[in-house]
Order: structure tokens, then sequence, then C-alpha cells
């Protein structure tokens, strides 16, 4: 298998135990999920105030 | 030479307490206000011989105010006569049935038992808990500064039972109250309390669970109002010749090769200082009053990035009757999934919630001190839940129907006739606590005060660009809140300590 082939593997794992993860969540879990994956990226800005 | 050692920009409660604990170290302390009244959210206005509490309504977790006054050489307990409230609240149910809770944790027992017997059991096993971390944060993060990796690794290096209790922040005020409890009647008692700390119970970080449990260590009421907490601070300051001016708003801000040096007035006057203090909204002071250009891009993108927090709607009311009330505190019983619901449904959508189905506290403040009113009658503060972005309308339009319908809904289901008795009642959407307090959006808490906006992710005490700016107040370090918020100001005074020559 290339390299190429065993990273997009992994990543498709990767991706379907994260919904699995996802589904069997709480809904306030999700919940909260949702609204820190939404502020993820500004974290680095965030720290530098 | 500077005019001043340090101008402090804005009288709210971290202004004050910053300002008061500098000038009691020896330096020349100016506080600029914008409005005529000191306190911000904390503070009291009167009206028609009613006293009126603008946000806040009462005091607990007072170790940091302690901590604050302590420095200033005397106590909270010698400046400021303070009421206990017990019961400490009521949660009245849509079906008008009503639950009082007493400040006695052995009481508070035997209440749930009767509701859930094993939930009655686990509630000690609860205080135990939340007893530990609360004396835990209190001795740590709530009183330390959390700008950078390196501070939160000295906090945990000072006290490292604060491990135990980090991982909480990555949960929920949910998780930690339904691991404790089963009973839905039981969580309803529990679930309107994380919007104390402007987060439903999905959002609001695992260790303010324990406010269900602080609430039994004692909560009071300032007699007089709660603007004898600001009031207290001034006259601190001004025995050690701290300045205040009122109905004097800044401009801008000086920065001179990347350092404050004062600050411009309104009528266009300039005030040199050696450093600067702020107790404005930290993303105005950012873009504003300092504006974009002295500001590194990730710092830019960073401000900008800030989410407001809760926004408030408060209804001032005055009765000639006294109300059928049994605590301080009274709030509408709600689960945690109709408070989570609300956040996720309608403040993204913009529709509010009809009256009936909207829950809220009632706050009785002439239950605890009836010198707030006239003999014989009573003040009311009544706060249905809100927000700032109305779809297809604005506050302005909605705010009189909004309130209107509201009352109504009170006065017909579970504080009956108490529109009948009504002397008065002035309304303020987040839109007026924005145009008079200077709070964006209405929002009380300043920014949310999620995993994401706390502790290194919310604006640093000390200016990470610009040398000789602090930061004080709920936009900083740890947040908003009467104790809070003042931390906060003890946490600026220590930085500046630390940082320069004083």
């Amino acid at each position: 298998m290339t390299k190429k082939k065993k990273f997009f593997l992994s990543v498709i794992v990767v991706a379907i135990l994260g919904i699995v993860f996802y589904r069997f969540l709480p809904p306030h879990r999700k919940q909260q999920l949702r609204f820190l994956l939404k502020q993820a990226p500004s974290l680095p800005g965030r720290y530098m105030v | 030479m500077a005019d001043y050692d340090v101008i402090v920009i804005g009288a709210g409660l971290g202004g004050l307490s910053s300002g008061a604990l500098l000038a009691h170290r020896g330096l020349k302390v100016l506080v600029l206000e914008q409005s005529g009244r000191i306190g911000g959210c904390c503070s009291t206005f009167e009206r028609d011989g009613y006293r009126h509490d603008v946000g806040a309504s009462i005091v607990e977790i007072t170790q940091p105010i302690e901590l604050v006054f302590k420095a200033l050489g005397t106590s909270f307990g010698e400046e400021v006569d303070l009421i206990p409230c017990d019961p400490i609240f009521s949660v009245m149910y849509r079906n008008g049935e009503r639950i009082t809770v007493e400040k006695s944790i052995e009481a508070t027992g035997k209440l749930i038992a009767s509701l859930d017997p094993a939930d009655g059991r686990r509630w000690f096993d609860f205080c135990d808990y939340c007893s530990d971390m609360m004396d835990v944060l209190l001795d740590s993060i709530l009183v330390e500064p959390a700008d950078t990796l390196g501070d939160m690794a000295r906090v945990v290096k000072k006290n490292p039972a604060l491990l135990r209790y980090l991982p909480n922040f990555m949960s929920t005020y949910q998780d930690l109250i339904q691991k404790y409890f089963k009973s839905d009647q039981v969580q309803r008692t529990m679930a309107y309390q994380s919007l104390y700390m402007g987060m439903p119970p999905a959002l609001c970080p695992g260790p303010f669970a324990m406010i269900p449990y602080s609430e039994h260590r004692g909560i009071w009421y300032p007699r007089g109002g709660m603007i004898r907490i600001p009031e207290a601070l001034v006259r601190c300051g001004q025995k050690d010749g701290m300045e205040l001016r009122l109905n004097t708003p800044v401009t801008s801000v000086i920065v001179r090769n990347g350092r404050a040096k004062g600050v411009v007035l309104e009528d266009g006057r300039e005030i040199s200082s050696r450093m600067v203090v702020s107790n404005v909204n930290p993303r105005m002071l950012y873009l504003d009053l300092i504006g974009e250009q002295h500001l590194p891009w990730l710092t830019r993108t960073g401000v900008k990035s800030l989410k407001y927090g809760k926004s408030l709607c408060m209804v001032y009311v005055g009765v000639d009757c006294k109300p059928p009330l049994d605590a301080h505190h009274s709030y509408i019983a709600v689960s945690m999934q109709e408070v989570n619901d609300f956040w996720a449904k309608h403040v993204e959508t913009g529709v509010m919630l009809p009256a009936n189905a909207n829950y809220g506290l009632v706050c009785w403040p002439s239950h605890s001190d009836d010198s707030l009113a006239p003999e014989g009658h009573h003040v009311l503060n009544v706060i249905p839940e809100s927000f700032y972005h109305l779809k297809g309308t604005n506050w302005d339009a909605f705010k009189d129907r909004f309130i209107d319908e509201y009352i109504d809904y009170l006065s017909e289901k579970l504080v009956p006739d108490l529109k009948g008795h009504i002397t008065h009642a002035i309304g303020s959407s987040p839109v007026d606590f924005e145009r008079h307090l200077r709070l964006p959006e209405g929002s009380i808490y300043c920014f949310h005060q999620d995993a994401s906006h706390q502790a290194v992710f919310r604006p640093s005490s000390k200016s990470k660009c610009i040398d000789g700016l602090y930061l004080t107040g709920s936009g900083t370090h740890p947040g908003g809140g009467v104790p809070t918020t003042m931390s906060s100001g003890y946490i600026a005074y220590s930085q500046i300590l630390k940082h320069e020559r004083c």
C-alpha cells in the first residue's frame, strides 16, 4: 500500500470513529462540542489578546 | 513628568478595586467614568422613593472581595452592612407549586430527599465535592493571573490540588449536576443557576456547578443597595488620595512607542500617566480607544473573534403591597434541556419565546432590606430570559410589548395579582444597557464564559501588545460577577506591582 493510500485510509477511519463517537454523545455534549469546534480556529488569536 | 501615575478608565467594580488598591500603595490615581454613576452593573438608582439595583442583585463567594478590602487595610464587613438572605431562593413551578430552599445544607438535603430519596443522599456527596473544589479554586485560579500558559503552570505548581479539578473545565455544568442528581424535579431546582455565569448548562464549564452549593455558604444583600460596594471602594480610595471624575468619557488611549501614556477625553483634553488601567470592554478598548494600527495581526484577529455573552433585559418594578413571594430570589422552574434549547434555537434564530414559555428570575431586594421602598411598598427586579439580536424587529419597538406580556403571565400564573399593585415599571432592554452602561450587545458578563473564553483565552490582565496597559473587569480573567470582577481588579493591581516600578 502506498503512503498516500495509507494516509487517506487513516483519515477515513478517524472520520468514521468521530461520527460514531458523536452519535453516541448525549445532546448537551453535542451542543458543547459544536460550540467549541466553532470557536477552535479563534483560540490562537485569543491567546495573543 | 506625567500628570498621574495611573489613569483608570471606568468606575466599575474592577476599575475601582484596582484604583483604590494602587492609591493605597501610594500611587497618584485618577479614575474616569463616562456616566454619572459608579459601579457599572453593580449599582443602584432611585425613582419616586424606590431604590432599584441596576444589575447585580446579591453577593456570594465573598473571599475575593475580602481579599481586596484586606489589602486596603479594612474588611468587607466593616465597610458594607451585609444582610444575610435566608431562604436563599424559591423555585416556582408552572403548575403553581413552589419549593423554598433554605441556607442550611441539612434542611436542603431533607427537601431534596422528599423529592427523590436517592438524590437526597447524594446531595451530601455533592456538597463535599463542591466544597473542596471551591476552596481549591478560590485559593488558586480565581485570584491569580492566567494570562499565559506559564501563569497557569505557576498556579498549578502553587496549588497542585487544582489538577484534580482542571478536567472539569472541559466538562459541563450539566455533566456534574446529572452525575449526582437523577430526578428531573431536583435538576430543575439547579438548572437556572448556570445562567449566573451567563451560559446554559450545556456550555457552562463544570466547575461552576458548585454554584448550587456555594449559595449554601451564604448570600448577602448590602443594606441600601448594591451600590454600597462600589461606594465603599471609592471611600477607601479617596482616603488614600484617589481622584474620581464622573461624566468624563475617554475617547482614546495615547500609545507612543508601544506604551500607554495617558488618555484623550471627549472634550479633546489630554491627560498623561505612567500606566493605564482599563475597565472598559476589551474589544472596545483595543478596536476603538487604541486602534487596530497598534495591534499585531494575530491579536487583532483574536480581539475580533471574542463573542459577546448573555444579554440582560430587566424590569424595575415598584409595588404598593408585600408581594406573594418567598425569598430574595424566585425563579421559574426550568429543565436543563429547555435552557439549552433556548440558546441553541432562539438565541441563534432571533425568535423570542412567548411569555408563557419564557422563564427567568424575580428578585425581591426589599425582602432583605425594607429601606429600599416607602413603608408598605416593595421593589422587584423582574428578569425574563432574553437576547440581543431579534429577527424582524428591534428592542426599541419590541420592549414594551415583551415586558407587558411577561408581567401579565407572571401575574396570572406565578405571582398572583402582581399587575394590579404595580406603581411603576421601568424596562431596560439589552439595547438600553448597551447605551447607558457601554455594554456592547447588553452583555452583562462581557464575553461568553465557556472554556474557549476562559483563563488564557480571555483578554490578559497585562496587555500582551501594549506596555503599561492593564485590563480589569468582566472582560478579563476570571470573568463576570461581583466577586470575580473584584478579583480581576486585584489581579491587575498585583500585575502592576510585579511589572512596573511602583
